[in-house]
């Protein structure tokens, strides 16, 4: 991971195919070249059933494609086995979705916790949930709180820390605002853009609001990506 | 921290969580409690007689002749005749013999006629002999030794007199209470049988019923003085026979069946009496079965329980995955709740079990000579427990794959 710098591709993918059913030759995507710097901010923007999710779950490693190379953080994600591509989730990838990103009935403590391979020792996990708990605004007092007592904006910042936690490269954020009022949106986006360490991470930010799009150094119109609409249409 | 995220899922959902704890807990008390019983029941049965080679009486059925000899049950249709008994008794390879007169009884226990022979050579359990909790073996015609639940039942101690009555019933019309018995001798328990007999020497049961005919006093005989008539009984009802070698078992035993004076019938005491526990066995193996159904049903209850939750739990699934979790650590996260439930429900049958054993144990002991000994966890009721446990992951393996194929097919943030 060394080389993965500011100079190198944060995400490089090269005709790439996917479709959910197997047998049918309808790709749901179908990116032929699409290269980000790493560090950069991208917005992603499209209607739904344009394939957003699905670009996120091939970038996360969790979809593979029946075709195609993609690389993320310098790691050839078509190669690699479920497992390892699990791995290279848990180390290098955060991931946060629209809603239920903890769960429900663990400490927000735990929910951090349940992070794979971090690093820090149980004291040194505090210390490092404290410190982002300060960027995000959140109040120390509540990492003892059950998940489900947050106000839904908390819990989409306590799920950054989390994302943040084992500090990746990538960072992956799915409609995080579609739950919260505009006021609440604006301050999470400059929350979220001013954490410490957001110029070295490449950020892929996913919604259909066209309004975020000025937060962001790169946008990309989901049609315009995948060239395969009709079969996106359809979906 | 997957165990604790499965004990802290499973308390969240903790009405159907307990109703399947109790389900599993009162299934598994059945089964280990069947099996308890079973073993138990084997072990003392097993330990009724030994170093006894042949036990003799008039020709019936195998078990019939076992069943009134050792456990005092049923009766004997036919006696064997004293010139009889004697005649084999004194067969060269014969090293003693345990006489045996049944018949009578006091206050629902029988009474067995017998011999000084009894207490010296009756083994029981690994060999062991017979031992007085208090008192000494019968000397005189009218004295009595009881056996440890008789006494414990009655409140009976030294010196106490007691009548017999005529026959087996536990309320008798014809008692011999012109011949009361004196207490001399009170049984260690042995948790056999013997517990719940009382024993007399054949002259006792000879002399209460002198001047007796066909199982009725004779109207207007009156008593007699016992030391007056010659108290060799007529006959007996059956004996116990010690062999000077073991080699000789098969040669007394055809001696026996092959008798021309009368219809004898030899048979080995250990053999016999597998084949009596292999009739039980089928009861056994009866409940045995029904206990496992039982079982079984509150599996599948529990993995039901979880394939419910398993729609609610969705997009937990997804944040697993999310954290970088495989479909493994999702299929061992079900696996382990089921695990749980089970261990958990498992500890409540044992506990119930212990205490249901430690209320029951005197009535078992009294009611039924069930001496439960030592300790209850043997090996075949461990054996039960991991057998309950493979099950468990069995039935618990269509939650946990179903949850294993969905969080690999999850398509996150959905």
């Amino acid at each position: 991971m060394q080389q993965n710098t500011t100079h190198c591709t944060a995400i490089d993918i090269h005709n790439l195919c996917f479709s959910y059913d197997k047998k049918s030759s309808a790709n749901i995507l179908e990116i032929e070249r699409w290269q980000v710097n790493a560090g950069e901010r991208v917005f992603v923007h499209g209607p739904s059933g344009s394939g957003k999710s699905t670009l996120l779950n091939l970038l996360a490693g969790v979809l593979k494609p029946q075709r195609g190379e993609i690389s993320v953080c310098g790691q050839p994600l078509h190669n690699m086995s479920g497992r390892q591509r699990d791995v290279f989730r848990a180390r290098h990838v955060g991931l946060v979705f629209q809603q239920f990103n903890l769960i429900p009935y663990l400490t927000v403590r735990d929910n951090i916790q349940l992070v794979r391979y971090h690093t820090h020792t149980s004291s040194k996990l505090d210390e490092a949930i404290i410190a982002l708990f300060d960027g995000l605004q959140l109040n120390p007092i509540l990492m003892d709180r059950r998940a489900d007592e947050l106000s839904v904006g908390q819990q989409q910042r306590v799920a950054i820390a989390r994302a943040l936690i084992n500090q990746p490269e990538l960072l992956i954020v799915d409609e995080p605002t579609s739950a919260l009022d505009m006021a609440a949106r604006d301050s999470f986006m400059q929350l979220l853009l001013a954490l410490p360490g957001a110029e070295d991470r490449t950020l892929v930010f996913v919604s259909h609001d066209p309004g975020l799009a000025d937060y962001f150094s790169l946008k990309v119109e989901m049609q315009q990506l995948s060239k395969h609409k009709e079969a996106a249409d359809a979906v | 921290m997957l165990f604790k995220l499965a004990w802290k899922s499973l308390l969240e959902r903790k009405v159907s969580m307990m109703l399947t704890v109790l389900m599993i807990a009162v299934s598994a008390f059945v089964l280990l409690s069947v099996e308890t019983i079973r073993y138990q029941a084997k072990e003392s049965f097993s330990q009724t007689v030994s170093g006894v080679d042949l036990i003799v009486g008039a020709r019936t059925g195998q078990l019939n002749l076992l069943l009134y000899s050792v456990f005092h049950i049923g009766h004997p249709n036919n006696n064997i005749s004293w010139q009889s008994y004697q005649d084999i008794a004194s067969h060269q390879a014969v090293e003693w013999t345990i006489p045996l007169s049944l018949g009578d009884s006091h206050r629902g226990y029988r009474v067995i006629g017998t011999s000084d022979a009894f207490f010296e050579h009756f083994r029981y359990a690994n060999r062991q002999s017979l031992k007085f909790a208090d008192g000494r073996p019968f000397d005189d015609t009218f004295d009595v030794v009881i056996g440890a639940a008789v006494a414990r039942q009655l409140g009976y101690e030294l010196g106490r007199k007691i009548v017999l009555a005529h026959g087996i019933a536990a309320v008798s019309f014809s008692q011999h209470d012109d011949y009361p018995f004196e207490i001399v001798g009170i049984l260690a328990p042995t948790g056999t049988p013997i517990d719940q007999s009382l024993f007399v020497s054949l002259d006792g049961i000879e002399a209460i019923h002198v001047n007796w005919q066909h199982g009725a006093p004779i109207p207007g005989s009156g008593r007699i003085d016992p030391d007056s008539v010659d108290l060799t009984p007529d006959s007996i009802t059956a004996f116990m026979v010690g062999l000077t070698s073991r080699i000789q078992t098969f040669n007394v035993q055809r001696m026996v069946n092959d008798y021309r004076q009368e219809a004898l019938m030899a048979i080995l005491p250990g053999a016999t009496l597998s084949e009596l526990w292999r009739m039980l066995g089928s009861v056994e193996n009866l409940l045995r079965l029904i206990s496992m159904l039982v079982l079984t049903g509150a599996l599948f209850g529990m993995c039901n329980m979880l394939l419910a939750s398993m729609r609610e739990r969705r997009y937990e699934m997804s944040v697993l995955r999310a954290l970088g979790y495989g479909p493994w650590t999702v299929f061992s996260l079900l696996q382990l709740e089921a695990l749980i439930m089970s261990v958990v429900a498992i500890l409540v049958a044992v506990a119930g079990l212990h205490l249901a054993v430690h209320i029951m144990h005197d009535q078992l002991m009294v009611d039924y000579s069930l001496h439960l000994s030592g300790q209850l966890l043997n090996s075949e009721l461990w054996q039960m427990i991991g057998l309950i446990l493979v099950a468990t992951f069995v039935v618990a393996l269509l939650p946990a794959v179903s949850a294993y194929r969905h969080a690999l097919h999850t398509n996150l943030g959905r």
